[in-house]
């Protein structure tokens, strides 16, 4: 009796344990392909570079994914790109020009063909802008164009609802990379990124991130000297310079700041520092603590932007005297911002009003101690770091500082519900386009969210001037006399430039630093022994 | 005398787990207490020419990346990790067995209302619903202790309800409720006390568990906030510098590990003592 | 049994649904403007600047505007359908990309557990069978040690010696054996407490029923009475803990698929909490709680099919 009741119950369990096997075994089939590398024989032919790339790949779409599609795998190009100092050059449009202050012609390069063989034309090229404008509405915002349409061959008329000085630099926005009709099947689902550029897409693995693209014959510029590139998501720091160690990529960037020079001196690796068009900055609660320009201004000379350029980021970023850096062509050089003085600080505060009446170490002022919350978040692994130095620093000069991180939308609804805050530090991209305005309109303009209550009728007016003057040398002008203002005023602090290590295999070589990438932007002529 | 000493002998050897357990918590509890008291060094203060030290006598643990004792870190950090858990536990077990006492004894509709949510609960993963909690109250310790709180009642709340089930079968709740006693007495004075012990059990043991979800929480970075020295924090700081000072990463680590370890052992060895069950066995034997 | 089985599956369907609403009500309540969410997370950089005019696009576009209660329903609509909505990241079907990290997050798990109980099962048994002997004090030492060692701590101590200081195997990657061995020892450590315990106790507990003392007193040796007497008894606890383990296999794994990189559900659902992603969020936690339920029921009609006390009872509790 009991051992048929066994014995059923036994063929139950061996009944689930093969059900559960065979639901395992058929996800495996439906999984891709895990493994995508090359036979040995291959191998021996094909040059291969492998990037560890520091965002997981959540998809490829060539417009929200952008700046994947076209800086780190090369697939897409734009209409114009950019030179060293953030000028334009020609890209895919070889000229252009505005007919009036509502309207840009764009002419196209000739002899341009997509990946699937089709001709890059006006028809095509109007279509793809349409496309990226219809997938991301936020670039309709950012741009006010109202209509593109193709007037010639090779001509592209673009209008706009509000006059746009800086259309051309918008263009070279990574969302407007040029892609080919094919990219999405007959009833409009994407399939895969057809582009223009030197690589193409080989295969893409949603479920593992891993993205691979190879060489493209046809390329219309300088042949890439690598026939294969493996892209894979490598999202901690740590696994990229393991990863980087035991030769599994050749590439990455952004290994963990102590570890650089511990890397560099391995005899394989190579360490390469750069600044980026980033900056790690604060926006001040002029509101409230910070109303008085001279506590700003406090705050600001209290900050050893040495001590946290070389100590905390290891030399990842360097000492910030403005918003901008100066390889970009309409940074105003003669700005300071980085001064370091703590009695200067001390005295500034005084003035204020603010004093240490009780002699516990924090100043205070009308029964109000000058404390406050200082909001940051983890993404960017540089700014947890800064926000205790900080912490520590404007301690010396009597602020209590208390951190908080939180996520980035958590934060602008914190900010808005009039929450307390002091200081919200974050690592924001100054070049997004090659724009003199778009970040000085971002963290100054008074209705804009980022600028987070920060309001100046003057500073406004400049604003709107610079973004409708079609005169570039004019513009930059403009640029320079709303940046001087900007770091007179100081709602903004800016601590340090945003800093990356790129980390190189050594076979790999004659690697060209793009200061208007993103995160990287490999050169189609880099070399691999 | 000598009596006296083999029957603490035996009861050495028959309760290892409970006499070590309690040893090590007394242990770790005492150096809590002291601890703070005898750091020379400011758990906060960051001092970056002394960055990264290897452990020596001034800074036994070592120094961290911003130049701060680990070992007073260390300290520091065990009343945070050590709090939260008992907190979490007390008033856990506070809601679950009030919740799972009423069900039992109520019984009928209340109890299937009251048991459906506790079966809904228990189906969440505990890390995965603490984590979903944290996404929506926000980082911080306190949240930390509602999500985990909000985890952990379900547990003793099916425990309680199922030893109030046992309990009200026996003849004594029959007596006292023939002789007429207010439901909230039977429940305070005859209920409660025969199932406080089996609660005792499970709620020590489930202190480490509790200390572990926390440090997780905080590893992943949605707990404890810097520059807490909570050791989950200290841990998930100090794995980029893994090559070059591994005892930022390790210090906490195993002060977890001691931790969790000494309240475990006390669990399981009250477990043994009470749980009358195995108590006759092992007197069996 | 049929009967069983079938208010079983209809008292699954329930929890289920109760689960969902549960965790999008939860999810819900999360501070942070949905909108902004999807546009910095899908539209523009996750720290680039903000324009009103976008926002209130993307409040449109997604129809975040309703009530809580609509969104339930139009979410619980589709989802019965096997429609549970578009990731804000991923900008793909949820379900679909949920589908693609089952088999990895699985396989893991199931290697691990399997590891576990061979070692865990045998030990708990024997343990058991010479209660309070040397093997196991020892043996309950040990495990109460393992069970008391963080799981990421253990996954760094772990990646410093085998990966760092002797270089036999790799961090992350899938694509080989030896990719397995890490994660798995790191899961398998933390799962080998639990089963140990609940062999143990529920072998201790057949070791005490009078059946075994009149096994012994008719003078049986101690092989005999385990072989044909506990084993049959200690079964069910034992498929009971088995199938517990294998429930949480789907959602036992966030923290060690985070370290490892392992593309499986649980580095899937980190992942979207950190982006607040909730659609995906949303389905990993449906997902993962259907993983135990579906493993609850196995146990419920294996157990059941053993004892015909459980299926007149009608309930587990």
């Amino acid at each position: 009796m009991k051992k048929a009741k066994v014995k059923k119950s036994l063929s139950g369990i061996m009944g689930a344990v093969l059900l559960l096997g065979l639901l395992t075994a058929c996800g495996s089939a439906n999984a891709p392909e895990v493994s995508t590398e090359p036979n040995a024989q291959a191998m021996a032919a094909e040059k291969v570079l492998h990037i560890g790339e520091l965002w997981a790949i959540d998809g490829i779409d060539p417009v929200n994914q952008g700046t994947l599609v076209k800086e780190k795998a090369l697939v897409t190009e734009v209409l114009c790109e950019a030179n060293e100092k953030f000028e334009l050059i020609p890209g895919l449009a070889t000229e252009w020009t505005h007919t009036d202050d509502n309207t840009w012609v764009f002419t196209i390069r000739q002899g341009v063909k997509f990946h699937d063989g089709t001709a890059m034309d006006a028809e095509a090229v109007a279509w793809s802008i349409n496309n990226a404008l219809a997938v991301n509405p936020t670039l309709v915002t950012s741009t006010n164009i109202s209509s593109v349409s193709a007037t010639g061959d090779y001509e592209v008329t673009i209008a706009t609802s509000k006059p746009n000085a800086e259309l051309p630099e918008y263009m070279h926005l990574s969302g407007f990379g040029i892609i080919a009709a094919g990219t999405y099947d007959n009833s409009g689902n994407f399939v895969l990124p057809i582009g223009t550029g030197p690589y193409k897409v080989d295969t893409f693995n949603n479920s593992t991130g891993v993205l691979t693209v190879i060489k493209n014959n046809d390329y219309y510029g300088t042949k890439p000297s690598i026939d294969k590139v493996v892209i894979t998501g490598m999202t901690d720091p740590s696994t990229r310079a393991l990863a980087l160690e035991s030769g599994e990529i050749d590439f990455t960037c952004d290994v963990p700041f102590n570890e650089t020079d511990r890397l560099d001196a391995l005899d394989k690796i190579r360490i390469e520092k750069y600044v980026t068009a980033r900056t790690y900055c604060i926006n001040l609660n002029c509101g409230d603590l910070f109303s008085d320009k001279k506590v700003r201004q406090a705050a600001s000379l209290a900050m050893d932007r040495e001590t946290i350029a070389n100590d905390v980021l290891y030399g990842c970023g360097s000492v910030s005297k403005s918003m901008y850096t100066d390889n970009m062509a309409w940074d105003n050089t003669e700005i300071d911002g980085a001064a370091f003085d703590l009695e200067q600080a001390k005295k500034l505060m005084a003035e204020a009003g603010w004093s240490d009446s009780d002699g516990d170490g924090y100043l205070d002022k009308d029964g109000r101690v000058f404390e406050f919350t200082l909001i940051t978040y983890t993404q960017r692994p540089g700014l947890p770091l800064i926000a205790e130095a900080l912490q520590a620093q404007l301690k010396e000069l009597g602020m209590k500082v208390n951190v908080t991180t939180m996520d980035s939308s958590a934060i602008t609804e914190h900010i808005k519900s009039g929450k307390e805050w002091g200081m919200y530090l974050s690592g924001s991209a100054t070049c997004m386009a090659p724009s003199c305005v778009y970040f000085l309109e971002n963290k100054y303009y008074s209705s804009n969210i980022s600028a987070y209550g920060y309001s100046n009728a003057e500073m406004d007016s400049m604003i709107d001037k610079c973004k409708t003057e079609f005169d570039t040398a004019e513009r930059y002008e403009i640029s320079k006399q709303i940046q001087a203002l900007a770091m007179d005023e100081l709602p903004v602090i800016y601590v340090c430039n945003y800093g990356v290590a790129y980390g190189f295999n050594e076979k790999v070589s004659n690697f060209k630093f793009n200061p208007t990438a993103h995160d990287y932007m490999w050169n189609v002529d880099i070399q691999i022994n | 005398m000598n009596n006296k000493l083999d029957g603490f002998r035996h009861f050495c050897r028959r309760n290892s787990l409970f006499v070590i357990g309690s040893i090590s918590v007394i242990l770790i509890l005492f150096t809590m207490t002291v601890g703070p008291s005898l750091c020379t060094h400011d758990p906060n203060a960051v001092k970056y020419s002394e960055k990264c030290i290897s452990p020596c006598a001034e800074y036994p643990f070592g120094t961290d990346f911003s130049g701060r004792c680990v070992l007073c870190r260390v300290i520091y950090g065990a009343h945070i990790s050590i709090g939260v858990a008992l907190v979490v536990v007390v008033v856990g077990a506070f809601i679950g067995v009030t919740v799972g006492i009423v069900a039992g004894y109520a019984g009928g509709a209340v109890d299937s209302i009251l048991m459906r949510l506790v079966e809904i609960m228990l189906s969440f993963p505990g890390t995965i619903f603490a984590l979903a909690v944290l996404g929506t109250l926000g980082n911080g310790t306190i949240n930390q202790i509602i999500a985990l709180t909000v985890v952990r009642w379900a547990h003793y709340a099916r425990l309680a309800r199922g030893e109030t089930l046992t309990v009200m079968n026996s003849d004594y709740i029959q007596a006292a409720q023939a002789i007429g006693n207010s439901r909230l007495r039977i429940i305070v004075s005859y209920i409660f006390p025969n199932i406080i012990g089996q609660i005792i059990v499970i709620a020590t043991l489930s202190i480490g568990p509790v200390i572990l979800a926390g440090a997780a929480l905080s590893y992943l970075g949605l707990g404890a906030q810097i520059p807490s020295p909570e050791w989950g924090l200290m841990i998930n700081g100090g794995k980029e510098y893994i090559r070059q000072a591994p005892w930022i990463t390790l210090a906490p680590g195993m002060a977890a590990v001691l931790t969790v370890f000494a309240f475990n052992l006390l669990g399981e060895g009250i477990g043994d003592m009470i749980d009358p069950r195995l108590k006759e066995k092992a007197e069996a034997d | 049994m049929l009967k069983f089985a079938v208010k079983r599956v209809v008292a699954c369907f329930f929890v289920l649904i109760a689960v969902s609403f549960l965790s999008f009500i939860v999810l819900s309540l999360a501070p942070g403007d949905t909108a902004v969410t999807i546009l910095t997370h899908t539209f523009i950089g996750f720290d680039d600047i903000i324009h009103d005019a976008d926002v209130q696009t993307v409040s449109q576009l997604y129809n975040l505007d309703s009530p809580l209660i609509l969104q339930y329903w139009a979410w619980l609509k589709g989802a019965l359908l096997g429609n549970w909505g578009t990731s804000y990241v991923h900008n793909v079907p949820v379900w679909s990309l949920i589908l693609s990290k089952i088999p990895y997050t699985l396989f893991l798990g199931l290697i691990a557990f399997f590891a576990a109980f061979i070692i865990s099962v045998p030990m708990g048994l024997y343990a058991a069978a010479h209660r309070n002997g040397a093997f196991d004090h020892i043996s309950r030492f040990v495990t109460i040690f393992f069970g008391s060692i963080p799981n990421f701590w253990l996954a760094l101590v772990l990646i410093i010696v085998f990966c760092i200081k002797l270089n036999w195997l790799p961090v992350t990657g899938i694509g080989s054996p030896l990719n397995f061995i890490l994660p798995g020892i790191t899961l398998m450590v933390g799962m080998i407490p639990t089963t140990f315990r609940i062999t143990r106790s529920s072998m201790s507990e057949v070791m005490g029923q009078d059946y075994i003392a009149t096994a012994k007193s008719k003078g049986l040796t101690p092989p005999q009475i385990v072989s044909k007497h506990a084993l049959v008894n200690v079964a069910p606890s034992v498929i009971t803990m088995a199938g517990l383990e294998i429930g949480h296999i789907l959602g036992g794994s966030v923290i060690v698929e985070t370290i490892f990189v392992w593309p499986g559900i649980g580095k899937l659902l980190y992942d979207s909490i950190i982006s607040k992603d909730y659609p995906m969020m949303q389905g990993c936690i449906v997902t993962i709680s259907l993983g135990y339920i579906i493993a609850m029921f196995l146990v419920d009609v294996i157990t059941a099919s053993i004892d015909p006390r459980i299926r007149l009872g009608g309930s587990r509790n």
